[in-house]
């Protein structure tokens, strides 16, 4: 229903400008050639009428074709958000801004074609069929005018997706070089002759023929439609002499450009439009199941487990029901992956069993994995926390907080990220255990907890986790390996 | 989306006063062949009223001779828009390959100390979007911007002789026109003040939730996510509506003037032609059509303005991001034997470091202290010549990082980095740095290809970092933190190995980890933004 308001308000703002544009010209023609007995008020008052339309109806479309767009993005939002319940989303960084400019440009689709697109369309029948009504000479014109349009409208939209797909292939080869590039920034000054940044050249040069392209439709539209106005009055007999419906047909071709021109830049939001469509078909995605799995774990057993496409040696371990449990490497020798494999959030060969029985892949809702860099979301702290239980109360979160050190923080309600307080990266690793805490489950697998901490909270933190490991595995993965911390259990990833 | 801003931002005009001079004689251009094809659309329409009125009125032929000239006109506003359009493409190109030149030259300059401020998306972005962001502005915006001032007054002038009545009308609208925009627009901007945080806070949870993704799977958060989005984006709506309903008056305010000044000419025209009224001097059919024509034509420049409006938004945006990576270095050349250095009052300025006085001597070792975040990274890229300093080194130096491999790439390239080198060269270093039964597992040895995921660890990845070092050997070796990610065993396995090779050279060597103490002849610690030197004693 939104939708076909929106659609309505855009063609009646089209359609009223047009034939108050038309209507006004024949008005002064009937002026002008005016008999007496002529009745000019009623014209006069229809002319003032379809400016107030016109005017209405291009602040309506505005108005509700944007809260239109405004619902469909929340709901192109929410269902994407369902869709992806079962997946973890890969090269996330690249994926969210792909899928965000997807929906974007998707909730757009009303307001950037299909109003503008079915506008002109409706105008281009309005005026065959009145013209076929009224004279078999106008329809003659109007005719070419709709086949010609048809074609250049045609021909821009295979054109377009031509330019689109080069466009993207341009762009991925682009962003690939340039990764590289960007990436070997530290080693710039030491082969300098072997780093040049990639051109942005074809990028922009797909871009600026989409602009082109348009451009040159229009040209031709307007060209074409000129041309078969001169024709229409070189063809014309003097049969037009007091007849100022004459002039109905000479501003519907003088005025063509400005009431077909929208059909362009449509086709254009149209191929984009497309292409969100398959970005958004063409995710790269993996699949996630998850298992819930009975609450006291007694053992855990890992058998030559291997993350997929990992050049790393499989690992067996069998790890007890509670205390700390070290996995210990530099970087790069994998136990970053490790962990991730053994929360089941990345495919392994191998496999994982608790209390005997084999878990299927996929995450298992006994463990929590805390991240090396735990994200914090754009909310408030309350939110943060709530994350990993909804049900938390104040008092809850607040003791918790306190527990990592983080009980300075005293605004439960105190907005975090964007537009509000950044937490450091000390505080996020605290806010990553504090989650942890606040979940409950019986099986920790810590990434990185130590890492860029000073010494006092390093020593306090290892008090906690030795705490908290009294009733649960906590499955360490550092370089770092403190003094204060006792070991139940440790691998090195360093000597395979 | 809406110009709900409409402050004006000197920092737009001000990069232009200082970059356009290249681009001010095609701006030109283009305005002149807008003018032009200006001109012969009023042209074609003053024509094509004369024949409409000796067709309608006078019963009169229409010859050859006025189609020609309607042809001629048509012809000329054809030619003169594609080619001002042409131009407008390519100084589009043209200023963003300028600056993207600029850029580069940052990159050049600064290097690893620049784009380690920013992930590898925002460079890519900088290309993709705020470059030709700121190619719009100057190419479509700005020409444009010029445009739709003056034809207002151009069709004012022209309608004056045929009836100043209408002129003095229009006169009288113009002003109002800009007023009323101003006084929507602030009252938008405030409205959107207003709102901002809950825009921005809003507005940001849908990528932010998926950036999270990987966390809210672990912790299955989806039902409140979802209800809380859900409920975020109806709020988000009603905001963005409160707001755009004031803004989108001024899209209204422009529509309603534009055609409003058709409806009342065509109704003055009427009536004069009626004989009801008499205002000014008499119309004709042919002159009361032109002035139909020609009138929506002050508005119609300053309607494209307006669809434009949002380069303008962009390019602002844009330039905040680029202008901050666009502040030029002293160009210093590096080439000559490192000698020594004597400074007094070394100053970085951005973050601050001082040292009342730096020494350092050919094959001098120096322990750089400090905590995380005190800055002994700055002081080294300083030194790489990096950032701007008091003072610049004048040799070549290599820098040693967590460093990284150029994925897709093999072995060899990884080592020779575009020189040439031959094999024995190769195996030599990796020899040296004791990759060799490395090397011997990889199944097609130098030329093996280092996919997303290479076959090293961390501590070998640094030994070929080294080997590397060996292989491009300069005077000054500069070592930020190499052992930072290792453990303890391999941190002492690989400052060996560093000890060993490096003995020869002249090192800064930038650790919070214990080192030898004895291999070094001088320690600098960095504390509280000052650098202080201190003989080591063994």
């Amino acid at each position: 229903m939104p939708a076909l308001i929106t659609l309505t308000l855009a063609s009646v703002h089209l359609l009223a400008g047009l034939i108050l544009l038309i209507f006004s010209a024949w008005f002064i023609a009937a002026c002008a050639i005016a008999v007496p007995g002529f009745n000019y008020l009623l014209p006069a008052v229809v002319v003032r009428a379809l400016a107030l339309i016109r005017i209405a109806a291009g602040y309506g479309y505005l108005y509700f074709g944007h809260q239109h767009m405004l619902q469909r993005l929340g709901r192109l939002r929410l269902g994407l958000f369902a869709r992806l319940q079962q997946q973890r989303i890969l090269d996330r960084a690249a994926s969210t801004e792909a899928m965000s400019d997807a929906i974007d440009t998707l909730a757009n689709a009303w307001i950037a074609w299909i109003s503008q697109l079915a506008g002109s369309v409706l105008m281009l029948l309005i005026a065959l069929i009145t013209s076929a009504f009224y004279s078999p000479a106008w329809f003659g014109f109007i005719a070419l005018l709709s086949a010609m349009v048809i074609l250049l409208w045609l021909h821009h939209y295979r054109q377009s997706r031509g330019i689109a797909a080069q466009r993207a292939d341009a762009r991925s080869a682009f962003e690939q070089r340039s990764e590289r590039y960007f990436q070997a920034a530290p080693l710039w000054h030491l082969g300098a002759a072997s780093f040049q940044m990639p051109s942005a050249d074809k990028v922009w040069d797909a871009e600026l023929r989409e602009q082109h392209a348009i451009n040159w439709h229009l040209l031709l539209l307007q060209a074409g439609s000129m041309a078969l106005l001169i024709l229409m009055i070189w063809m014309q007999d003097d049969s037009a002499q007091g007849h100022a419906e004459f002039l109905i047909p000479v501003m519907l071709l003088l005025a063509a450009r400005d009431w077909l021109a929208n059909g362009f830049s449509a086709n254009q939001a149209w191929v984009r439009d497309q292409h969100a469509n398959t970005q958004l078909a063409s995710l790269p995605l993996q699949p996630l199941t998850r298992k819930t799995a009975p609450d006291p774990v007694t053992s855990m057993q890992i058998k030559e487990l291997k993350p997929d496409g990992r050049p790393v040696a499989p690992v067996s371990m069998t790890l007890p029901a509670s205390g700390i449990c070290l996995l210990r490497g530099s970087s790069g020798s994998g136990k970053s992956s490790l962990l991730q494999a053994i929360a089941g959030l990345i495919p392994a060969s191998g496999s994982r069993e608790m209390d005997g029985i084999p878990l299927p892949n996929g995450l298992c809702d006994a463990m929590r994995y805390v991240e090396q860099f735990p994200q914090c979301l754009n909310g408030t702290l309350l939110e943060n926390l709530k994350v990993a239980n909804p049900d938390l109360t104040e008092p809850e979160a607040f003791n918790v907080l306190h527990a990592v050190g983080l009980g300075y923080l005293t605004d439960l309600h105190d907005w975090l990220g964007v537009g509000g307080r950044r937490l450091s990266g000390g505080e996020l690793k605290r806010l990553g255990l504090a989650r942890a805490k606040i979940a409950d489950r019986p099986v920790w697998l810590v990434d990185e907890p130590f890492e860029g901490l000073d010494q006092e909270y390093m020593h306090a933190l290892c008090q906690w986790l030795q705490a908290q490991a009294q009733q649960r595995l906590i499955l360490i993965a550092s370089h770092i390996e403190p003094t204060a911390l006792r070991i139940h259990q440790s691998l090195n990833l360093d000597d395979r | 989306m809406t110009n709900t801003s409409n402050n004006p931002t000197p920092v737009l005009r001000d990069w232009l006063k200082q970059h356009g001079r290249a681009w001010r004689p095609v701006l030109l251009w283009i305005n002149l062949l807008q003018l032009l094809q200006f001109g012969a659309s009023l042209t074609m329409y003053w024509l094509l009223a004369d024949i409409v009125h000796r067709l309608i009125v006078t019963d009169a032929t229409v010859t050859m001779h006025d189609l020609i000239l309607l042809l001629l006109a048509l012809l000329t506003h054809l030619a003169s828009q594609a080619s001002s359009q042409h131009l407008s493409v390519k100084l589009q190109l043209s200023v963003q390959q300028h600056i993207s030149h600029q850029l580069q030259q940052q990159f050049y300059q600064r290097q690893y100390a620049m784009i380690r401020q920013q992930d590898t998306r925002y460079w890519q972005n900088l290309f993709i979007q705020q470059i030709p962001a700121l190619g719009r502005y100057v190419a479509h915006y700005e020409p444009q911007m010029r445009f739709a001032v003056v034809t207002p007054l151009i069709i004012l002038l022209i309608a004056w002789p045929i009836n100043w009545v209408v002129s003095m009308v229009l006169l009288l609208c113009m002003p109002v026109v800009p007023l009323f925009m101003i006084l929507v627009g602030k009252g938008a901007a405030s409205l959107h003040r207003q709102h901002f945080v809950a825009l921005t806070r809003l507005g940001s949870l849908f990528a932010d939730r998926l950036r999270a993704w990987d966390m809210l799977q672990v912790f299955n958060a989806f039902p409140r996510q979802s209800e809380h989005l859900q409920r975020a984006s109806q709020l988000l709506n009603q905001r963005t509506l409160a707001v755009v309903r004031i803004a989108f008056l001024s899209n209204t305010v422009l529509d309603f003037f534009s055609t409003l000044s058709v409806a009342l000419v065509a109704v003055f025209v009427g009536f004069s032609l009626l004989g009801e009224i008499h205002f000014g001097p008499p119309l004709t059919l042919h002159s009361g059509l032109f002035l139909l024509l020609a009138v929506p034509l002050v508005f119609a420049e300053l309607k494209q303005l307006g669809r434009l409006y949002h380069f303008k938004a962009e390019a602002t945006a844009a330039l905040a991001a680029l202008q901050s990576q666009l502040e030029m270095l002293n160009t210093h050349n590096s080439s000559s034997e490192f000698c020594g250095l004597q400074w007094h009052e070394y100053r970085i300025p951005q973050p601050a470091l001082y040292a009342q006085q730096l020494t350092l001597q050919p094959g001098d070792k120096v322990w750089l202290r400090g905590a995380s975040g005190a800055g002994k990274s700055v002081l080294l890229e300083a030194l790489m010549g990096w950032r701007p300093a008091s003072h610049q080194l004048n040799s070549e130096c290599a820098y040693l990082t967590q460093s990284p491999l150029l994925s897709g790439q093999t072995l060899r390239d990884n080592l020779c980095l575009g020189e040439d080198m031959s094999d024995t060269q190769l195996l030599h270093a990796l020899r040296q740095v004791e990759l060799d039964d490395w090397l011997c597992q990889l199944t097609n040895g130098l030329d093996s290809q280092f996919g997303d995921h290479p076959p090293l660890s961390g501590g070998q990845l640094q030994r070929l970092a080294l080997a590397r070092i060996l292989l491009h050997p300069r005077p000054l070796v500069l070592l930020d933190e190499p052992t930072a990610h290792l453990t303890e065993n391999l941190h002492v396995s690989l400052c060996a190995l560093l000890e060993y090779h490096l003995r020869d050279k002249t090192v800064i060597w930038a650790s919070h980890k214990p080192l030898n103490q004895a291999w070094f002849n001088r320690c600098w610690d960095i504390q509280h933004g000052e650098i202080e030197e201190q003989i080591c004693q063994p």
